[in-house]
C-alpha cells in the first residue's frame, strides 16, 4: 500500500474534530481554544528553532558560548566582588 | 589599555548609561513593592495562627490582604525587577543602547500606577477573586501598553544587534517577552468575558497562573543565570548544547503543565493527564539546566565567598532545580492526593517565586545597579545580612510548611482525624512561617537600605563599568567551556 501522509493527516484531523465536537457542546470549544493557544505557544518555539537552524546559530557553539565575553571583560576575568574587599 | 579594549569599555559605558534612567526606575519601584508585599505577607501570615490580629478592619481581612500581597509581589516586585533586568540584559547582549529614552521610563511610571491601583482596589474589596489575576481587568490596557513598548524596544535592539550569534539568554528573554502578553490577553478574555463559564474557568485560570511562573518569571530568571554565572566567574557555560536543549524543551513542554493544579477537579481526565505529562516532561529541561549550571560552577565555588551576585544567583539556580523536581513529582496523582489543598503547595510556590526567582533578581540587581550608577554598594556587611536573613528565612519557611503540609494532607485523607485536630497540628508550623517571614522582611529592609544609599551614591565611586578586579585573578581564573 502506498504511504500517503497528507491523506493520513486529513483523516486523523477529521476524526479528532468529529470526536471533540460530538459531545459537551458548550465546553469543548473552550478546551479547543485553550489547547489551541497552548499549541500556538509551542509553535512559536518551533518557529524560533527552525529560524535559528536556518541562520546557522548552531554552527559554531563554542564561539556562541563565549559571545558574552570581549576584550575588556575576557574569559578568565572575575567581574564581581563584595565592595571594599 | 589597547584600542580595542578601550573601545569595548566605552561601548559598555554608553550602553549602561542608556539603561540608567529606565532600569533604575524599574529597580527602585521593585524595591518599593517588595517592602509593600512583605508587609502584607506578614499580616496575612500572622492571621493564619492569630486570627484576631487586625481583625476589626475589613480592608485588612485575610481574604483581601493575601491577594494584595500576591499582586504586589507578582506585578510589583517580580515583574518590575524582571523587566529592569530584561532590558539591561538585552542591551548588553545586543550591544545596543536602550531605545525610547522617554517612553520606557514612562512605562515604569504607568506600571507603578497600575499596580498601586490594583493593590488598593483589592484591599477595598474589588478583587476579581481569580488567583494570580485578582487586579481588576480595567488595568489590562495599561499593562498592555507597557508590554507593547517593551516588545518594541526588544525588537529594535535585536534587529540592530552587533553579534551574529543569539546567546541563550536572549532566547529566554524573547520567550518571556512574547509569551507573557499572549498569556495575559488570553486570560483576560477567558476569565473576564462570557467566553468561559463555570468549572472550565478554572482551567483557564491555572493555565495562566502556572505559565506566569513558567513562561514569564522562569525565562527571565534563567536568562539572568545563564548570563551572570559565566560573566562573574569568567568562564563560558559548561555545555552550550545543553543550554539550548534546555531552552527549547522548556518552550515546548512547560505551557501544557498548568492543569495539574486541578487534579481531582471537575474537568475531563484527559485534560488533567495532558498537564501531568507536560509536568513530567519538564524533567528534561530541568536536568539539562541543573547539570549545566553545576558543571559551569565546578572548581569555582570559592567565588561564592567573594561575590554577592554569585551567592544570590547560585542559591536561586539551585532552588530552580529543587522546585522543578518537586513540581514534577507533585503533579503525579498519587503525590497530589496528599499535597493538594495543604500548606505543602504554599511552600512549593514560594520555593519557585522567592527562592529561585527573587534570589536571582537580588543577584542581578547587585551586579547591574553599580554599573548604571558608577557607584559601589556602600556596605559589604549589609549585603551579607541581606543574604543570610533571606536564605535562612526561606529555608525555614520551606521546611516548616512542607512538613506541616504533608502531615496535614495525610491527616485530611484519614476520616478518623477530626478537622480541628488538623488545624491545631499546623499552628506551630504557621508560627515558623511568621518567623521566617520576619527574617525575610528584615533582609528586604537591609536591601532597601542598601538601595537607598546606592541611589544617593553613598558608596565609593567606580571609574569604569566593571567592578574592581584584582589582576592575579584575571590570570588565574579557570578557563573552561566545551562549547
Amino acid at each position: 500500500m502506498k504511504w500517503r501522509p497528507r491523506a493520513c493527516l486529513f483523516a486523523v484531523t477529521a476524526a479528532a474534530l468529529r470526536h471533540l465536537t460530538k459531545k459537551r457542546a458548550s465546553v469543548t470549544p473552550f478546551y479547543i481554544a485553550l489547547w489551541g493557544l497552548a499549541a500556538v505557544l509551542g509553535a512559536t518555539a518551533v518557529g524560533g528553532l527552525v529560524w535559528s537552524i536556518r541562520r546557522g546559530e548552531f554552527d559554531n557553539l563554542r564561539e556562541g558560548a563565549a559571545s558574552i565575553f570581549d576584550e575588556e571583560e575576557p574569559v578568565g576575568a572575575v567581574t564581581d566582588r563584595f565592595p571594599g574587599e | 589599555m589597547r584600542p580595542a579594549e578601550e573601545r569595548e569599555r566605552l561601548t559598555r559605558i554608553q550602553i549602561d548609561r542608556s539603561c540608567r534612567q529606565t532600569v533604575v526606575w524599574y529597580y527602585a519601584s521593585a524595591v518599593f513593592w517588595l517592602l509593600v508585599g512583605s508587609t502584607l505577607a506578614l499580616v496575612a501570615s500572622i492571621k493564619m495562627h492569630s486570627p484576631e490580629f487586625l481583625a476589626d478592619w475589613q480592608w485588612l481581612t485575610f481574604g483581601r490582604v493575601r491577594p494584595a500581597h500576591l499582586a504586589a509581589m507578582i506585578y510589583g516586585w517580580g515583574s518590575m525587577a524582571g523587566v529592569g533586568t530584561l532590558l539591561w540584559l538585552e542591551a548588553r547582549l545586543t550591544r545596543n543602547r536602550l531605545p525610547f529614552p522617554v517612553l520606557l521610563p514612562a512605562t515604569a511610571v504607568i506600571w507603578n500606577l497600575t499596580v498601586a491601583f490594583g493593590v488598593v482596589a483589592i484591599l477595598a474589596g474589588y478583587s476579581t477573586s481569580i488567583e494570580w489575576i485578582e487586579i481588576p481587568p480595567a488595568t489590562a490596557v495599561l499593562f498592555g501598553f507597557c508590554i507593547a513598548v517593551i516588545i518594541a524596544a526588544s525588537i529594535r535592539m535585536f534587529r540592530a544587534r552587533e553579534s551574529r550569534h543569539t546567546y541563550v539568554s536572549q532566547w529566554y528573554l524573547f520567550g518571556a517577552i512574547f509569551w507573557f502578553p499572549l498569556l495575559y490577553v488570553s486570560a483576560q478574555i477567558f476569565l473576564h468575558t462570557p467566553a468561559a463559564k463555570g468549572a472550565v474557568k478554572a482551567a483557564a485560570n491555572w493555565w495562566f497562573a502556572h505559565n506566569v511562573l513558567g513562561l514569564w518569571f522562569t525565562p527571565i530568571g534563567l536568562a539572568t543565570v545563564y548570563y551572570l554565572i559565566p560573566k562573574v566567574i569568567g568562564r563560558p557555560v559548561h555545555s552550550y548544547h545543553l543550554s539550548l536543549l534546555g531552552f527549547w524543551t522548556l518552550a515546548i513542554f512547560y505551557n501544557w503543565a498548568g492543569t495539574h493544579h486541578l487534579i481531582g477537579g471537575p474537568l475531563p481526565a484527559w485534560l488533567i493527564t495532558v498537564g501531568i505529562v507536560g509536568s513530567v516532561m519538564m524533567f528534561v529541561p530541568v536536568v539539562t539546566v541543573a547539570v549545566n549550571h553545576h558543571m559551569t560552577m565546578a572548581g569555582n565555588f570559592h567565588h561564592l565567598k567573594y561575590s554577592p551576585t554569585l551567592r544570590f544567583v547560585v542559591y536561586g539556580a539551585m532552588c530552580y532545580t529543587a522546585v522543578s523536581f518537586q513540581g514534577s513529582l507533585q503533579s503525579l496523582r498519587t503525590v497530589n492526593e496528599i499535597s493538594h489543598f495543604t500548606h505543602y503547595t504554599i511552600a512549593h510556590a514560594h520555593l519557585g517565586v522567592y527562592a529561585f526567582f527573587t534570589m536571582v533578581m537580588f543577584g542581578a540587581m547587585y551586579y547591574v545597579t553599580p554599573r548604571l550608577l558608577n557607584t559601589e554598594w556602600h556596605s559589604a556587611g549589609w549585603i551579607r545580612l541581606h543574604f543570610w536573613t533571606t536564605a535562612v528565612g526561606m529555608a525555614i519557611y520551606w521546611l516548616g510548611l512542607s512538613w506541616a503540609g504533608w502531615e496535614q494532607g495525610r491527616m485530611m485523607n484519614d476520616p478518623r482525624v477530626p478537622f480541628l485536630d488538623i488545624v491545631r497540628y499546623t499552628v506551630p508550623w504557621l508560627w515558623s512561617r511568621s518567623v521566617a517571614g520576619i527574617l525575610m522582611t528584615a533582609g528586604h529592609l537591609a536591601f532597601a537600605w542598601l538601595f537607598w544609599n546606592m541611589l544617593r551614591q553613598r558608596g565609593a565611586y567606580l571609574p569604569g563599568p566593571t567592578l574592581l578586579v584584582r589582576e592575579p585573578e584575571r590570570a588565574g581564573a579557570a578557563i573552561g567551556g566545551e562549547g
